[in-house]
């Protein structure tokens, strides 16, 4: 009895704590709700002191990211609504906004893919207006290319998220080679030797899961002279001899020679990144984050031995696979003006410098790129220019992710000894004509 | 004799060894992800990666905790998270007290049918109404708010406060109340002097499961609320960023979602296996 006494007074005074934090707590978020200014005016959202104001819907690791807005906002005055979710659920995010016709965000994060999604269903402003000839001179046509869709311009690009060849200096130095290999056939060839003096048990590691082996299997394809994807006939073109020759170079690493770390099935670029800056493979395929990442001591135990170089070729000297990071305004923003002097400041020569030195990723301003101090902080940027000379752009498509999913399948099944390399591109091939209904 | 006995004996210890032996194994293998993810989240994050990985810290660091509680935000979405579960584990409570209390007592015309209806609720997934909903709250102008939050979230808990309370109600003797009757209560009298407080173990197991629910919730945290509404799930979520997940801040703040529901676990414990037995024989 006088348990139940107790208890009865001990929920009835955490039901009381409660309910006072509550009503405090709601109180709060109801006088002041934390909802993105969009009071209708043309210029931006009028806020509190008078300015005018936007909301930018991106993330805040690292936090460059947020300072940039802030630095926006110290010279500008216009105050900037900075809200951050988690990157997986950027695209998410995003699309439930859209759908359910929201206008709270005027500056959002886009991708090549998303840009093809979000334009088709016509939920990106056009920019081609409001991009002026010095922003265009200063980041070049070609960067501009993948943010398009239709003939239209809906992105401003500031950074590309390109596919580098890593490689460790010192496993190269133990097991003899002198110099990153060129071909794939040296690449093999050195890959063999790494294993056979027994410097590391599996030199390399890729990305081949059944959701993203689309996109280095891209990589192989296109330097033996194949292409993904038809745009003139908007059909498939990977079911291909060049198609089937990397394929087969791909389950071979793995099953055949035994070079290919076999976790790469299941390995997504930070898995592969672990594996390299933990010394268990020489050899990776991975974005800029790479080498940072690779000297940062908190993070790598090869601190020093991370070295860049071209993507091996075969029939091209090299090719890889880029996406385009970039800044869009959605149709329904109200505040379009501020948004577009928003992407104007941030893809600006001197805030894509800062962003590349504190960030390591690439700046598609040509001299933000070129830029010494850049280039000294960023031994990585050095081989860029004559990447990019090659095949580099993103799939796109309407029902790219679909597509990428189904073709990222049977690859993987194929690198895992499931299927063999033709069988599997015959049938991605079929399974993808059925999605796009041809 | 003697050696009978004592191989019956021998015997006896035998089982009851192979018997804890499993426990144990048992054991290990149901807390073996939770004492893993205690155990990295006082590592560095080299050693975090380190391939083959260690299972005890070769050396021990708070650092990261420290990190996490002078993060603002992160103390933001802790109480957050706390207000969200709380008021909806309140406001399910009291709607569903009564709405349980009504299908479990009271004989009405499509009784069943409003019953299957309610529990109907809770077969569509989330995902599903996901963008209807934040249509609804963009045009109540609940979005981002926690009202907003709490309101989705309610709709979600309350179906299955009704099931799980109403499971206890229906299980308490009906003469009690015949006898309230009789004896000059109301309903409401009924309800609240003799329903209640005969199934409050019930009341407790159905407040846990809901808070532990709506603790954990994502889906609709995520795009219902932003900077300075968002809740610990999401805040967590954050540290799986663009270029690395950021395991040594994400375990600790893993240890530390896991916190305040073990607490009230623990307070709690005996209410809610009382009322998970009670409900299951009744």
């Amino acid at each position: 009895m006088r348990e139940h006494l107790a208890l009865r007074k001990s929920l009835a005074a955490v039901i009381a704590l409660i309910l006072v934090l509550i009503m405090a707590a709601c109180g709060n978020g109801s006088s002041n709700p934390v909802e993105p200014g969009n009071s209708g005016t043309s210029g931006g959202s009028v806020s509190a002191g008078g300015g005018r104001s936007i909301s930018v819907l991106y993330i805040n690791d690292p936090q460059y990211w947020v300072d940039q807005a802030k630095e926006f906002e110290g010279q500008t005055g216009i105050k900037v609504n900075y809200v951050s979710v988690p990157f997986g659920q950027l695209h998410d995010t995003m699309v439930t906004a859209f759908t359910g016709g929201s206008s709270d965000y005027d500056v959002i994060h886009v991708k090549d893919d998303w840009v093809a999604e979000f334009a088709s269903k016509g939920f990106l402003a056009p920019l081609d207006g409001q991009i002026t000839d010095d922003m265009r001179a200063g980041i070049g046509a070609n960067a501009f290319k993948p943010l398009m869709y239709d003939g239209q311009t809906y992105g401003v690009p500031r950074y590309i998220w390109l596919t580098q060849f890593y490689y460790n200096k010192e496993m190269f130095d133990k097991a003899g080679i002198v110099a990153p290999p060129a071909t794939w056939d040296e690449f093999l060839q050195d890959a063999l030797l790494l294993k056979e003096k027994g410097v590391v048990t599996y030199p390399f590691a890729d990305v081949m899961t059944e959701k993203n082996a689309y996109a280095n299997f891209i990589v192989y394809l296109r330097s033996r002279g194949g292409e993904f994807w038809d745009y003139e006939k908007g059909v498939p073109s990977f079911n291909s001899p060049e198609g089937v020759k990397a394929l087969q170079f791909l389950a071979d690493l793995n099953l055949k020679y035994k070079v290919m770390n076999p976790q790469s099935v299941v390995y997504e670029q930070n898995d592969t990144l672990d594996n390299f800056t933990q010394g268990k493979a020489a050899m990776i395929i991975n974005a800029p984050h790479t080498f940072g990442q690779a000297n940062d001591p908190k993070l790598s135990k090869i601190v020093g031995q991370a070295a860049v170089a071209l993507i091996p070729g075969d029939k091209l000297k090299t090719a890889s696979y880029a996406e385009t990071g970039g800044l869009a305004i959605p149709a329904n923003s109200k505040n379009k003006e501020a948004a577009m002097e928003y992407i104007r400041f941030v893809t600006s020569k001197e805030q894509e410098k800062e962003m590349a030195l504190a960030t390591g990723r690439i700046p598609v301003n040509k001299d933000a790129l070129n830029d010494a101090e850049v280039q000294t902080q960023n031994p990585h940027f050095a081989p860029i220019a004559e990447q990019l000379q090659y095949p580099y752009g993103i799939f796109h498509h309407e029902k790219a992710t679909e597509i990428t999913d189904t073709v990222s399948k049977y690859v993987s099944a194929a690198v895992a000894g499931r299927e063999t390399p033709e069988n599997a591109l015959k049938d991605a091939e079929a399974e993808v004509l059925g999605i796009i209904g041809k | 004799m003697d050696e009978a006995l004592r191989f019956a004996r021998a015997m006896k210890w035998m089982k009851k060894g192979i018997v804890r032996l499993i426990s144990v194994c048992l054991m290990i293998f149901v807390m073996f992800p939770f004492i893993w993810l205690l155990l990295s989240s006082f590592k560095h994050p080299v050693e975090l990666l380190s391939v083959p990985p260690s299972v005890w810290p070769k050396e021990f660091t708070l650092e990261y905790y420290a990190d996490l509680l002078r993060n603002e935000k992160v103390v933001l979405a802790l109480r957050n998270s706390f207000i969200v579960s709380a008021a909806t584990t309140l406001i399910s409570l009291a709607i569903g007290i009564f709405a349980s209390y009504v299908f479990a007592r009271l004989q009405f015309r499509g009784r069943k049918s409003l019953y299957l209806l309610i529990m109907g609720t809770q077969m569509l997934p989330a995902m599903a109404i996901l963008i209807p909903m934040f249509m609804l709250m963009r045009v109540a102008g609940l979005l981002y708010t926690y009202q907003g939050l709490i309101v989705a979230n309610v709709a979600f808990s309350l179906p299955y406060v009704i099931w799980m309370y109403a499971a206890f109600v229906r299980g308490l003797p009906y003469e009690v109340e015949e006898a309230a009757r009789i004896d000059g209560c109301s309903r409401l009298q009924i309800l609240f002097r003799i329903v209640v407080p005969l199934s409050r173990s019930g009341l407790a197991a159905s407040a846990i499961f809901v808070f532990i629910g709506v603790w954990n919730e994502f889906l609709f945290a995520v795009v219902m609320t932003q900077s300075g509404t968002r809740t610990l799930p999401v805040q967590i979520a954050e540290f799986i960023g663009e270029d690395r997940i950021r395991y040594e801040m994400l375990f600790p703040a893993s240890i530390l979602s896991c916190l305040p529901v073990l607490i009230v676990v623990m307070i709690f414990q005996k209410y809610i296996i009382q009322g998970l037995t009670e409900g299951a024989v009744k």
